[in-house]
């Protein structure tokens, strides 16, 4: 059967409805005029000053001291809620409960959850000073968000490999630890490190959770760039945001390569 | 170098006493008893969801009894978790580790004990050589074929040299050919090492080729125990009956001197039980003749005949006997014949 070239077509549309753009923005970010939208010219300027300028630099810092910090703990707390929870012999109707709760940070808007966390923080100040605004609290918003996908990961991998293994450890010998540590997560790893690397491009990209939650110093590139197009778009943020495209690509691909093994 | 050095105990090395299961509201166990002599190989045959598995899965210890104990030579192993009983299996989907070569999957139970390297070496060399697997002692298990795979299996319990070795339908996931030549190398295996092997198998042909005896299992219980030939020649009840090389049942009457059918009287070497019962007789059993037989013979049609190159499968009328004949001559649809039903070959049944 020929397929209608239509459709070859309208995915060819609606790939490029999706990424032109992306593609405006990398074009303009090697563009030399400074405002407008005429091409004068090929020029790497906006790149150069990008990490000259110490507002950028102090705010690329931000972001991947968050993102590291967030996805350690969120992989760690994730993994371990998987693991108990497709391991631990609940009652079935306590397990579709906490499924559907693992699944509802996913779905969630993410706006609600920054104004509950900013109620909660809110609360949580008049106990310690911990919970003023800043990159603790921040560390705190992504981590809630981050949990859920991590989990999710690392639960589908766990559910291919089945029971059959760990009942055959049992069987040969090995004590729970024993089996953890030979087993389990070494068949785990594949799943662990893809979710938190789609952890850690959610943290980097993150606006929302972010914006409600930081502090005066803790300004990230997410912000930074809402900043800065207030004031008007500039060069100079096309090219940080193809940047941080691009990393995010390549961290989705390397995700994405280790899930499918 | 040998996992049979160890003394051979005597006596009852396994003993299952009154093991309930119950899961939920349905009872998988409902009360077996048994004794597995050292040295045997004991199958529990019986079709799915006759608790042949749950049974083995007990005495693995990875599935706790409601109810009943297991006994190892001599000891209550019931509360020991499966990590501490001298107890190995072989899964029925292998189970290997997918991440470890052959030859750390064969050590896994000896690492796990922190066995002393020199002696994990000296146990993974034996294993490898007493399955031919010397060849791909590096390879990881998908790169096996489903044979050696299941090889790489009982390797990996054997090194252990378990009192008993479980196999759990060890050989479903193998063809047709491959699954002949496992059986008799199980069984050869088994004999050299005098071990105890519990096999579980929904296959009767397999049950039959490689065990010393059977249990056959339904609905939880025992319906029989006893040597191959003792199940296939002897069954007690129309279920053994039929489900070990699917006899003939035949209704009938208690006679002072034997048995009537609706087809006609028939002689019996023992006294039915019962005023109204069965008895049983195998296809194979049943002669076809031109000339009328001394004793238990009947004048039959041939209501079809299917030709299966080894045999020709033949049903009669009247009573709907099923004959396993030779292949020659060919028999038609509508030819009448005699059949004689050997007293020999009439099994009363004990309902």
């Amino acid at each position: 059967m020929r397929l209608n070239p239509l459709i070859g077509i309208s995915a060819i549309a609606t790939l490029a409805f999706l990424y032109l753009p992306m593609l405006a923005v990398a074009v303009l970010s090697f563009n030399k005029t400074r405002y407008g939208l005429t091409w004068s010219g090929f020029t790497w300027d906006w790149y150069v000053r990008l990490f000259s300028n110490p507002e950028i630099l102090e705010a690329a810092r931000n972001t991947f001291v968050l993102a590291l910090l967030s996805t350690v703990i969120a992989t760690v707390l994730g993994t371990l809620f998987a693991i108990a929870l497709e391991r631990y012999p609940w009652p079935r109707r306590s397990q579709g409960l906490l499924e559907n709760i693992l699944y509802l940070p996913v779905v969630t808007p993410d706006i609600i959850f920054a104004v509950a966390l900013v109620v909660a923080f809110g609360a949580f100040r008049m106990v310690s000073s911990l919970f003023e605004p800043g990159l603790f609290t921040m560390i705190l918003g992504h981590v809630t968000f981050q949990i859920a996908f991590v989990a999710l990961t690392v639960r589908s991998r766990l559910k291919s490999l089945g029971h059959d293994l760990d009942e055959a450890a049992r069987d040969l010998y090995a004590s729970y630890g024993y089996y953890v540590r030979r087993v389990l997560l070494p068949l785990l790893t594949p799943g662990i490190v893809a979710g938190a690397m789609l952890a850690f491009t959610l943290s980097l990209d993150d606006f929302v959770i972010s914006f409600f939650t930081a502090g005066p110093t803790s300004q990230t590139l997410p912000l930074l760039i809402y900043a800065s197009v207030r004031r008007g778009v500039t060069p100079e943020i096309h090219a940080l945001s193809t940047l941080i495209f691009l990393l995010t690509v390549l961290l989705v691909l390397a995700s994405e390569r280790l899930t499918r093994r | 170098m040998t996992v049979a050095a160890r003394p051979k105990a005597t006596g009852e090395t396994l003993s299952i006493q009154n093991l309930v299961k119950q899961f939920g509201d349905f009872t998988a166990l409902g009360g077996v008893s048994l004794e597995v002599p050292s040295g045997e190989f004991f199958t529990l045959l019986g079709p799915s969801g006759c608790g042949k598995t749950t049974l083995l899965r007990i005495i693995a210890g990875l599935e706790v009894p409601t109810e009943g104990r297991v006994v190892l030579l001599g000891q209550d192993i019931t509360p020991l978790p499966a990590n501490q009983r001298p107890v190995n299996t072989v899964f029925q989907s292998y189970a290997l580790f997918p991440h470890l070569s052959v030859w750390e999957n064969i050590a896994f139970g000896l690492k796990s004990r922190r066995m002393d390297k020199a002696e994990v070496e000296r146990r993974v060399k034996y294993g490898l050589e007493m399955l031919q697997l010397e060849k791909f002692a590096e390879r990881l298990p998908h790169q096996l074929s489903g044979g050696q795979r299941q090889r790489v299996a009982l390797a990996r319990a054997l090194v252990n040299e378990p009192q008993v070795l479980l196999l759990d339908e060890p050989m479903s996931a193998l063809d047709a050919k491959l699954r002949a030549e496992v059986q008799v190398q199980l069984r050869r295996l088994q004999q050299q090492l005098g071990l105890t092997f519990i096999l579980v198998t929904h296959d009767q042909d397999e049950a039959m080729a490689v065990s010393d005896r059977i249990a056959l299992m339904r609905m939880g219980h025992l319906e029989q125990v006893g040597t191959p030939d003792e199940v296939y020649e002897r069954p007690r009840t129309r279920y053994a009956a039929e489900f070990l090389g699917a006899a003939n049942l035949i209704k009938g009457q208690r006679l002072p001197m034997g048995f009537e059918a609706s087809f006609g009287k028939l002689a019996l070497n023992r006294t039915p039980p019962w005023d109204e019962g069965y008895v049983a007789i195998r296809p194979e059993r049943v002669r076809l003749s031109e000339v009328e037989p001394r004793q238990n013979g009947l004048r039959v049609q041939v209501r079809e005949a299917v030709y299966r190159g080894a045999y020709q499968e033949v049903w009669l009328k009247p009573g709907d006997l099923r004959v396993r004949a030779a292949p020659h001559p060919t028999l038609q649809a509508g030819q009448e014949l005699w059949a004689e039903l050997p007293v020999d070959a009439l099994v009363v049944l004990d309902e």
